[in-house]
């Protein structure tokens, strides 16, 4: 019976092991079948792609990461554009400012009729109307630019000439000169001539 | 454990590949052999096999030397194959189930015989999966009803049940075997004439 000591415990109502099952449990335990010859390969393949993956899946979740972040920084700048938008929107403040200018640009009202088709496409081009604003706002910079050398050819003057005080180009611009400044302005260079 | 598999499993901890080669030439026919006890393939055996070697050089650090690695790499190799038999079983647990009556003389036949290991395998192959998976679990294996319940994700009762009917039809295979063996056997030798 000593046999059947290293056997399976049986319930109450099964019946007892049998010569055979005793058999049948040592010669399948000690059962070896030879492999197929290239499992060894595959295994050793399989591990040497697992020391490789470690390094692939540790990294995984930090790619993951930084996609799903910019997906929702994407989706928060998308849902609030409209919010965004004014710091391109305050262009126009320093437009205003150069406005000024304007009544000293009048003399060549016929060079700035034609800057206007560009200053035209330049519009069709820029989306935003902030972007057409700051365009317009470099047009009429070099528009400035442009009268400052006509004045100098009619008055026969150098800009250094003028005094610092009545020099339009070189004082400052202040917002609140209007046109008080530029009729000043004009009195003076008619005492020059 | 031999300090010769110490050794070798210290090897193997620390990724050597000449180590798990010989760790895996050292216990691969008994891994193939528990695989195959499991599956009807000897593909899908190896696809078992492998798996568990995988699992093996990957959960290394894991086992404890006071235990018996042969028995810890055969546990990963059960494991390893009943979810590959959970996997596949699709709903075939309790169809492939077909009673055959064993006759009393079947029976008596089959606790005196001594049988091959091909014989015992032929008859272990015969049974219906769901019986053969129970008694080979319980009775090779020694696992515990609510272990083999668990695995298996079935009732402990139907475990019981599947053990009882598996075992009564491989003492019908067994009985039937032996007396296809000794055709004779019941009659008087002609010696003893």
């Amino acid at each position: 019976m000593n046999q059947f000591k290293d056997m399976p415990t049986l319930g109450p109502g099964e019946s007892p092991w049998a010569d055979h099952e005793v058999q049948l449990r040592e010669v399948l335990n000690g059962a070896e079948e030879t492999p197929p010859e290239g499992l060894e390969a595959r295994i050793l393949e399989a591990l040497d792609a697992q020391t490789i993956q470690p390094n692939a899946t540790n990294r995984a979740p930090w790619i993951a990461a930084a996609v799903a972040g910019s997906i929702v920084v994407a989706s928060i700048w998308m849902s609030s554009g409209e919010e965004l938008l004014p710091p391109t929107a305050t262009v126009p403040v320093e437009v205003s400012a150069e406005q000024v200018v304007e009544p000293v640009r009048q003399p060549s009202l016929k060079q700035a009729l034609e800057v206007a088709p560009s200053e035209k496409e330049a519009v069709e081009q820029q989306p935003s109307e902030g972007a057409n604003e700051a365009s317009q706002a470099a047009v009429r910079t070099e528009e400035k630019v442009a009268d400052r050398q006509k004045l100098e050819v009619l008055t026969g003057l150098g800009s250094s000439a003028i005094p610092a005080s009545l020099d339009l180009n070189r004082a400052p611009i202040q917002s609140s000169q209007t046109q008080s400044d530029t009729v000043r302005l004009t009195g003076t260079l008619k005492l020059k001539q | 454990m031999d300090q010769a598999l110490k050794d070798l499993l210290e090897r193997c901890k620390a990724e050597d590949r000449s180590a798990q080669t010989a760790l895996y030439r050292r216990f691969a026919s008994k891994v193939f052999a528990t695989a195959l006890r499991y599956t009807d393939s000897r593909d899908e055996a190896a696809d078992i096999a492998q798996e568990s070697w995988i699992k093996v050089f990957r959960h290394l650090a894991k086992f404890k030397e006071f235990n018996s690695f042969e028995g810890w790499v055969r546990r990963i190799t059960v494991n390893t194959a009943i979810t590959h038999y959970r996997r596949n079983l699709k709903h075939r647990y309790h169809d492939d189930v077909t009673e055959t009556l064993a006759t009393p003389l079947d029976l008596e036949a089959s606790k005196k015989a001594d049988f091959t290991m091909s014989e015992i395998q032929t008859a272990m192959a015969a049974l219906p999966k769901g019986y053969r998976t129970v008694v080979q679990l319980y009775l090779v294996d020694g696992y515990s009803h609510k272990e083999i319940a668990e695995m298996l994700g079935v009732d402990v009762n139907t475990s019981k049940s599947q053990l009882s009917r598996g075992r009564k039809q491989l003492q019908a295979f067994l009985g039937a075997m032996s007396r296809r063996a000794t055709p004779n056997a019941d009659m008087p030798s002609a010696e003893k004439k």
